[in-house]
């Protein structure tokens, strides 16, 4: 192989797949970049047996060839490199860098070794602007389980039906469900659920990717197409997501609508005296009162704040756990939010007033009195 | 599913397992063959499960003739089939889903009795002795045993070594034992923890590791510092905290330092072990002490006089170990010459450990000859003049030794030091006072040079 790009984007793509690699896994070579010649440029793959990850630039092509070389070295080598283009001239194990003042010759492992990333047979392919991707998993991806007791818990799932698919995550203590509108309807119904993990590195990639990624699904691997050669493969979650739309209220006792900023503040307030009671808060609704957000500990004192509020339907007074309320009110879009709660022990809703798109279930705590 | 000799799939998969570890490095082997079976085998063709689509790429490709070849010897196969099975599809699946409400963690009543699983049992609440400076740990750790999970979750324990830290966390486990007979309440120090981490992955255990684990009701870890620089083994521990945090079960750490301040620890465990309650319980003051020996007295059946164990505590003050030790050789002692205990006899036993016990019995000239040994460095070097920072350094540090060691007076420390002005004194000891709190090395720097100076005594 021998091929010469500019220091810069060797170096973008290096930084986008680089973190996939695992430098500590069992096999070495998981801790190594596959640099391989393709169509004119130069692609990288990182791969933790989990995903797949891949990227694509264009380079001057004088000796096609293939390569791995440990991520890590490689990547601090090229960052820190200033010169603006970079010769890269490889063997089956020794890859030599050249370029006007920085010489390095990096030891590798052979190409053959490097696992095959799976490549997706689809029977579906979608594609959805990135934007609203993006925003999508950063508003549900929260309220993934992090232990694994329950396996399909610690995915998001993607229920894509005509022109809607609704993106979905629940811990079984609360649940955030968005729903993006596509512009053209898809031809099939779908049903799958992506690691959260796996998203979270979709998101870090959203930024650099061409404006619509395409998502194709097959039995048990998902693909992105970010476009201009990003690709990232990843299994599914094996299993079926829970029928969560029973629990979804249906009616509303009490609403509540407020400014996102009061109330979101009031509520961070009173969990600093929430710290040593499992961050439980009261959150009293007085008709033609206005919202009141209490906190008590034994310990530490009381704190009570008043935010001004539209209240609708019965008087209520319902205990929360801060941090689930603080994590949605802090990705929550819009000025105002709207409460919908239907009595003590009841699931609450809370969505954004204006935008119908969104819906996070919080279950309340039940308090020994 | 017929097979042509007597052997089953499961069998037939062993012996080709068998065989593929020694054709393959181990790494390789463990990172393939994890999690894979033979589900059927048949004249026409063999199936085998494999966790992911990774794995069925690789053995297409690479392992394919190796594994129809050795399946072959047992039975006449045609072709290989590949089904992907994720490991992790279990019954729990299939399970009704609801949200549920966030309630104190249930108690099993289906559960086997734990039986005191490493507890002391004579560590208890009732054998600690409250003082000032360990009322908050106290207080705590009780309330921690009268609702696990509920108030201070996790609680996180600190300070030096001898000052009750286990005592309370033996404690916890008692009470909470005492109270729930049933409850599973897990004790183990976090070095065994490594350890046994170390040998489940050894055995290709770490399932049955990670179950044991994640099931305890109560959770109580002694000197969690020793996770510093074990990654592999943080990475499990944060799973397991995980995994009982979200069921809201009871974990109890101990640590000679505050979360953060433990090194070479990721910074998303030490926020989580500093994410409920953190109590400090420092060396108790001459009362505590003597109430403490009082205490130890009695529960041993002992008859030591109040002045002899005000002697003991005026003159022991490093830490609670030491002080029951000291307790323990003088009765021991006189039982031995069969003596009376005096205030006499009390001093002349106790003589070693007391002289090592008070600070002022060293020269501050060992300070300097232990410091610039320490640092490789001659004497004169460091009452010398240089500026050079390889001396400047130790000299300060020496500086700062003789001031928290002696409690020199300023002008006396430059005079020793070759008549240096005591504003260049002043100066040297604050910075290190303040280095040593930012600066690891220059703190270990300083424990070794003490270390010496004991150890020399």
């Amino acid at each position: 192989m021998k091929i010469e790009c500019t220091q810069e984007r060797l170096s973008h793509a290096i930084q986008l797949v680089a973190k996939i690699s695992t430098p500590k896994a069992t096999l070495p070579i998981l801790g190594n970049l596959l640099l391989t010649t393709k169509k004119g440029g130069l692609k990288i793959s990182a791969t933790d047996l989990e995903i797949g990850i891949t990227t694509w630039i264009g380079a001057k092509i004088d000796q096609e060839g293939a390569l791995t070389v440990p991520t890590r070295l490689l990547s601090e080598f090229i960052s820190t490199n200033s010169d603006k283009n970079i010769l890269l001239e490889g063997t089956e194990n020794n890859l030599k860098l050249k370029s006007e003042h920085f010489n390095a010759n990096i030891k590798g492992i052979e190409a053959s070794e490097f696992p095959i990333i799976p490549e997706v047979k689809s029977d579906f392919t979608f594609s959805v602007p990135k934007t609203l991707l993006s925003e999508a998993i950063s508003q549900t991806v929260f309220s993934t389980a992090m232990d694994d007791t329950r396996p399909v818990l610690t995915g998001v799932l993607f229920k894509v039906e005509k022109n809607l698919v609704k993106v979905v995550a629940t811990d079984s203590f609360r649940l955030a469900e968005k729903t993006i509108n596509l512009a053209k309807p898809t031809t099939e119904k779908a049903e799958f659920i992506i690691p959260a993990h796996t998203l979270q590195e979709v998101v870090r990639i959203l930024p650099v990717a061409e404006l619509n990624v395409e998502i194709s699904v097959s039995s048990n691997q998902v693909l992105f197409n970010f476009g201009s050669g990003t690709e990232l493969v990843t299994r599914l979650v094996d299993g079926e997501f829970p029928d969560y739309t029973q629990i979804i209220p249906q009616a509303k006792k009490t609403s509540v609508a407020v400014i996102k900023r009061e109330v979101a503040s009031a509520i961070k307030m009173a969990s600093y005296f929430a710290r040593e009671s499992a961050n439980n808060i009261k959150v009293v609704a007085g008709v033609g009162k206005g919202l009141q957000i209490v906190a008590t500990s034994p310990q530490l004192g009381d704190n009570v704040s008043q935010v001004s509020a539209e209240i609708v339907g019965e008087e209520i007074e319902i205990s929360f756990n801060a941090k689930y309320l603080l994590d949605a009110l802090s990705i929550i879009e819009g000025e105002k939010v709207c409460f919908e709660l239907n009595g003590k022990f009841s699931p609450a809703v809370l969505k954004p007033e204006k935008n119908k798109d969104y819906l996070y279930i919080i279950m309340p705590l039940r308090l020994e009195e | 599913m017929s097979v042509e000799n007597n052997m089953n799939p499961n069998e037939i998969w062993q012996a080709i397992l068998g065989e593929m570890e020694v054709l393959l490095s181990k790494p390789n082997f463990n990172t393939w063959f994890k999690n894979t079976s033979l589900l059927s085998v048949d004249k026409n063709q063999a199936v085998i499960a494999v966790p992911n689509e990774f794995t069925a790429s690789w053995f297409r490709k690479k392992y394919h003739t190796k594994i129809f070849e050795a399946i072959k010897k047992h039975c006449p196969i045609l072709k290989i089939d590949y089904k992907i099975i994720s490991p992790q599809v279990n019954e729990q699946l299939k399970t009704a889903f609801e949200i549920k409400l966030i309630e104190p963690p249930e108690k099993h009543p289906d559960k086997t009795p734990t039986s005191h699983n490493g507890l002391r049992a004579d560590f208890t609440f009732d054998s600690f002795v409250v003082g000032g400076q360990n009322r908050l740990a106290y207080a705590t750790a009780l309330a921690v045993a009268q609702s696990p999970g509920v108030v201070h979750n996790p609680l996180f324990l600190y300070g030096g070594v001898g000052l009750g830290k286990t005592h309370l966390l033996h404690a916890i486990g008692n009470q909470i034992f005492k109270n729930e007979q049933k409850a599973k309440i897990f004790y183990i120090s976090c070095e065994d923890f490594c350890n046994e981490f170390i040998y489940s992955i050894q055995t290709n255990t770490t399932e049955s590791f990670k179950k044991k684990y994640r099931n305890v009701d109560v959770f109580l870890v002694d000197d969690i510092q020793f996770l510093s620089r074990k990654e592999g083994t943080q990475q499990e521990f944060f799973h397991t905290f995980n995994a009982l945090h979200q069921k809201n079960h009871q974990i109890v750490m101990t640590s000679d330092r505050l979360p953060r301040e433990i090194p070479h620890l990721e910074s998303r465990l030490s926020s989580r072990f500093g994410g409920g309650m953190v109590a400090d319980i420092q060396m108790p003051e001459t009362e505590t002490r003597q109430a403490i020996l009082k205490a130890k007295s009695q529960a041993r059946g002992w008859d030591v006089p109040n002045p002899i164990l005000e002697f003991i505590a005026q003159n022991i003050k490093s830490n609670v170990r030491e002080l029951e030790g000291a307790l323990n050789r003088l009765v021991t002692q006189a039982m031995i010459t069969n003596q009376e205990i005096t205030p006499e006899f009390a001093t002349n036993t106790l003589e070693g450990i007391i002289a090592s016990n008070s600070h002022k019995n060293f020269d501050p000239s060992e300070i300097i000859a232990k410091t610039a040994q320490y640092f490789n460095l001659a004497v004169n070097d460091i009452l010398g003049k240089s500026r050079e920072r390889k001396l400047v350094r130790p000299r300060q540090i020496a500086m700062y030794i003789m001031r928290d060691e002696l409690n020199m007076p300023f002008p006396k420390i430059g005079d020793v030091l070759g008549g240096k002005d005591h504003t260049t004194i002043m100066h040297g000891v604050k910075l290190i006072t303040n280095l040593i709190k930012k600066d690891e090395q220059t703190q270990n720097h300083i424990t070794l040079i003490k270390e010496n100076l004991y150890s020399a005594n």
